[in-house]
């Protein structure tokens, strides 16, 4: 069965494109456009891991993952972060509130990172 | 006869003996160093000796007959006259004496009353002794002292008027100023010091720094002072929310001696928000760029890689030019993010202990590919053998050894080489990144490693590189505490040496 991963993610360019390559990879993709969505969705649609942006309208990502892991209906589910906030102690503080790996997208081709989102998900 | 001859003999012998005294007497007159003389009841001179006609500046014959009054003061030698007739004599009385056509000069007179055999008063001796040189003497020796008590009392206004001015460019000062003596007791707090750690300066005066408590004011910067102990440069302290003061400490020393401490505190408030925001305007600026040049990067990877859809030769040429040049801004703006940081002083992160010989051949690797495509040969020359691990931020020393590679391969000829080395040399590391490329015009030595500047020479080669690498590096290296030089020759090539120390 197809993995479901949800992108929380406001930059329609960019949602449009990660969720194209994920979906060529024979990923379900759900899609969430701010904070409160992605909160909403990680919830009722149980996905099996989360792309999650940092500068988010509203509610921003670290907040977002703060939230997911004291919830106990979605602390299981593995966040990555993918965002280009590069500071070290942006890093530290994502991995800290538990995600399980932080991107940066100006880093990374998108191969790359299904290459990483992979590695997570054979972990699980 | 017989008893005249007899007398006779005896009055020969008494007037020998006589002549003899008269003679002995003369001899010693004329021998005496002081001037003397003998002068008649009524003050008429009658005899003098060789001295007295020296001093007098007359011949013999003139001072003969003369009054004695001629050569002193008139009432003071009358004073001394009446002293002498009624006590007998008088000795050391000061008068003045006046040679002919000569100054005056202050002599003692000492005078003595002669009488005969009867009793009678037949005339005075009367001997002067020069007072001028004595006089002199004293008179250079007072001017001296008055002189030295003149210039000290001169010193003593000079350095007063110095202390009240040094004190009014302290108490106006637009930094705080504290000073201390030796044993740490705080002796002056400026208005400035006063309204910054809002306190009265009289409650501090004559208190020593281990007296306060942490809910002093003043705690934050004497914990700062126990910590540091001698001397310390811009440390900041944070007053109050709104009050960042930068403290320096240094020695007052006098003659060697440490006579005490002068505390300096400088508002940097204003610049300290200003840094924050300059800082969170880049950082902004920065993630709102990298979002649409990500959207790019991506999407233009897909259409290259043929994931949505099949396209020509030609078309995947100009996309390929765009996804470089894209790649290109990145970076650029990668290196703008990382200056930001140098520049507020945060930019090490994580020490941990390494090895650079796995550092350098990594960040060799990630060049293999500029290098083939531009026909350079790249290699590293591992040591023979391996050198200790030591702390360092490895993803930093790899970005200062990519950019210093990168510029080898980059501005090099056609078949060229880059040699990259790595060798120790007791507690350092030493690593050489030698080229064959365009090198360094010499008179652009001095900027090679500010910031924004790219050599003459390589903007003809390539117009787009951000000329922060070498600055990055430089900082890099520095935070590490090692040393960053090169060597060059135009046409002929580089080598940049990097020395680390190893610090476990």
């Amino acid at each position: 069965m197809a993995k479901k991963i949800l992108i929380i993610e406001d930059d329609k360019l960019l949602r449009k494109v990660i969720g194209k390559k994920l979906a060529m990879e024979n990923y379900k993709i759900v899609e969430a456009t701010d904070g409160e969505e992605g909160l909403r969705l990680s919830g009722s649609e149980q996905p099996d891991l989360i792309l999650l942006d940092l500068i988010l309208p509203e509610i921003n990502g670290f907040e977002v993952l703060a939230r997911l892991k004291k919830n106990p209906n979605t602390f299981k589910i593995p966040v990555i972060i993918l965002s280009n906030l590069g500071d070290e102690e942006k890093v530290e503080k994502g991995l800290k509130l538990g995600a399980t790996d932080y991107l940066i997208k100006a880093d990374l081709d998108p191969g790359e990172i299904v290459n990483r989102i992979e590695l997570v998900l054979n972990k699980k | 006869m017989v008893i005249k001859k007899q007398e006779n003999d005896k009055i020969s012998v008494l007037l020998n003996d006589l002549n003899s005294l008269q003679s002995y007497v003369n001899d010693i007159f004329t021998f005496s160093p002081l001037p003397i003389c003998f002068i008649s009841p009524i003050g008429v001179i009658l005899e003098a000796n060789p001295v007295f006609v020296k001093i007098s500046n007359l011949s013999f014959n003139e001072i003969i007959g003369k009054s004695v009054e001629d050569f002193f003061d008139k009432r003071e030698i009358k004073q001394v006259f009446n002293d002498t007739i009624e006590k007998g004599s008088v000795e050391g009385k000061e008068v003045w004496f006046s040679p002919k056509e000569k100054a005056e000069m202050p002599v003692q007179v000492f005078t003595r009353v002669r009488v005969d055999e009867k009793g009678e008063k037949v005339g005075y001796f009367l001997s002067v002794v020069d007072l001028t040189e004595i006089k002199r003497t004293q008179r250079d020796a007072r001017g001296a002292l008055m002189n030295i008590l003149e210039d000290v009392k001169e010193e003593k206004n000079k350095a007063e008027e110095e202390k009240n001015k040094t004190l009014a460019i302290i108490n106006n000062f637009a930094d705080g100023i504290l000073v201390l003596d030796k044993n740490d007791k705080i002796l002056l707090v400026n208005p400035k010091a006063e309204s910054f750690f809002e306190v009265n300066a009289k409650d501090l005066i004559g208190k020593t720094t281990l007296e306060f408590s942490k809910e002093s004011p003043l705690w934050p910067l004497l914990e700062i002072f126990s910590k540091k102990a001698k001397e310390f440069f811009r440390e900041e302290i944070n007053i109050r929310e709104e009050l960042i003061l930068e403290t320096s400490l240094v020695s007052v020393v006098r003659e060697e001696e440490k006579i005490g401490s002068l505390i300096i505190l400088h508002d940097v408030s204003r610049e300290k928000l200003i840094e924050k925001m300059k800082s969170e305007f880049v950082s902004l600026t920065a993630h709102q760029l990298r979002t649409p040049l990500s959207a790019m990067k991506w999407s233009m990877r897909m259409i290259l890689d043929g994931e949505l859809g099949k396209i020509n030769k030609e078309q995947k040429d100009f996309l390929q030019n765009n996804y470089d040049s894209n790649e290109k801004m990145i970076h650029l703006i990668n290196d703008l993010l990382n200056v930001t940081r140098i520049e507020e002083g945060r930019f090490l992160y994580q020490l941990i202990s390494v090895d650079i010989g796995q550092i350098i051949e990594e960040a060799v690797r990630s060049h293999k590919e500029l290098a083939k495509k531009r026909k350079i040969k790249l290699e590293f020359k591992k040591p023979a053998q391996k050198a200790p691990k030591f702390m360092m931020d490895v993803d930093k020393m790899k970005m200062a050894l990519e950019n210093l590679i990168d510029n080898a391969v980059r501005y090099n000829i056609k078949g060229g080489y880059v040699k990259v080395s790595l060798e120790k040399n007791k507690d350092k590391v030493e690593i050489s990144i030698k080229d064959n490329g365009v090198g360094i015009p010499e008179r652009q030595y001095p900027r090679i490693f500010t910031k924004f500047f790219r050599a003459a020479n390589v903007i003809k080669i390539d117009t787009e590189g951000s000329g922060l690498g070498l600055y990055i590096a430089k900082n890099i290296i520095e935070a590490h505490k090692g040393k960053i030089w090169f060597e060059s020759d135009v046409n002929k090539g580089t080598v940049f040496y990097v020395q680390i120390p190893i610090k476990k």
